[in-house]
């Protein structure tokens, strides 16, 4: 199954140029999607399983869905003309994310420069026992609870915060405000109204 | 397998997202997506290795960042609701607000 690794490698490089060249908003967001149904098939092919469903469950089925629920909310239209990636630019973009990296995978298979790394010796076997959410939880809950429950947190620091950014508050709530209450001028809430006896 | 295949993919993916970071520079939601797509290249590198040394705790590292980013990119769009209802525009160039 590892062949796997350059058909769906290719897909994820295509997804990621159709993230960043797409004149859209919404095609840049399913770009994102492929992107990140790319990245799970590579880590499952590294045994790296639980994270590669939390990418889907929660990168894909939450944040890419927010996304597209916020392009959709904020209705952009596709760009202004002047904004829009022509050729020139496409081109450049191609050629600057194509040569550049290879340069530096040039650099790197000098033969005196990977021996020193050893990044190409074939990844050791896991063993027939392995399981990968097991040993994820077993660091996770005990070596690294302080930082679970950290980020914990910051979760519900996150829920708050958005809650607090984005609500408007309640037309005609009776909500009781004290400073204003105590800012109250006599002018403002007593009137004369005549009596009879005087009216007469 | 060889880890250099995974090495060599994720330093795409981030030279990818840096040049779309320059080239969306206009609009916000944009370089929200280049930004999501470079952590997602960092958490490639921390997996690789983890698989490369035998150790879960690049594992324990990515399931973090998953968590903050997620928190980030929440927080970001709220943001971006605001100033939709301020500028009613998502580009960059309409904040002026603080030009003196």
């Amino acid at each position: 199954m590892l062949w796997l690794f350059y058909p769906v490698a290719l897909m994820m490089l295509f997804f990621a140029h159709a993230v960043i060249l797409s004149n859209h908003p919404v095609r840049s967001v399913l770009g994102l999607i492929g992107c990140f149904l790319c990245t799970t098939v590579l880590w499952l092919l590294l045994e790296a399983e639980f994270l590669a469903l939390a990418l889907i469950f929660v990168y894909i089925g939450a944040v890419m869905t927010l996304f597209l629920f916020m392009v959709m909310m904020l209705n952009i239209e596709s760009y202004q003309e002047k904004d829009r990636h022509n050729a020139l630019s496409v081109g450049l973009t191609l050629v600057v994310t194509c040569i550049l990296p290879s340069g530096v995978v040039w650099l790197y298979t000098n033969p005196v420069v990977w021996k020193a790394l050893d990044l190409y010796q074939t990844l050791p076997s896991l063993g027939e026992n392995y399981n990968n959410v097991t040993s994820l939880g077993s660091v996770l809950y005990t070596d690294y609870v302080w930082a679970f429950e950290v980020v914990a947190m910051i979760l519900l620091a996150a829920i708050l915060i958005t809650v607090g950014l984005v609500a408007r508050p309640r037309s005609g709530s009776k909500k009781q405000v004290i400073s204003d209450q105590l800012a109250v001028k006599k002018s403002e809430r007593i009137a004369y109204v005549p009596s009879k006896e005087t009216r007469q | 397998m060889i880890i250099w295949n995974y090495l060599v993919l994720s330093m795409f993916i981030w030279v990818i997202s840096l040049v779309g970071m320059v080239i969306n520079r206009r609009n916000l939601i944009n370089l929200l997506m280049c930004l999501e797509l470079l952590f997602l290249s960092v958490s490639m590198n921390f997996i690789a290795f983890s698989r490369f040394y035998q150790g879960v705790e690049g594992q324990v590292m990515v399931f973090f960042i998953l968590a903050v980013a997620a928190s980030e990119s929440a927080i970001a769009l709220a943001l971006m609701v605001l100033i939709y209802r301020k500028v009613h525009s998502v580009d960059t160039g309409k904040l002026q607000s603080m030009y003196g």
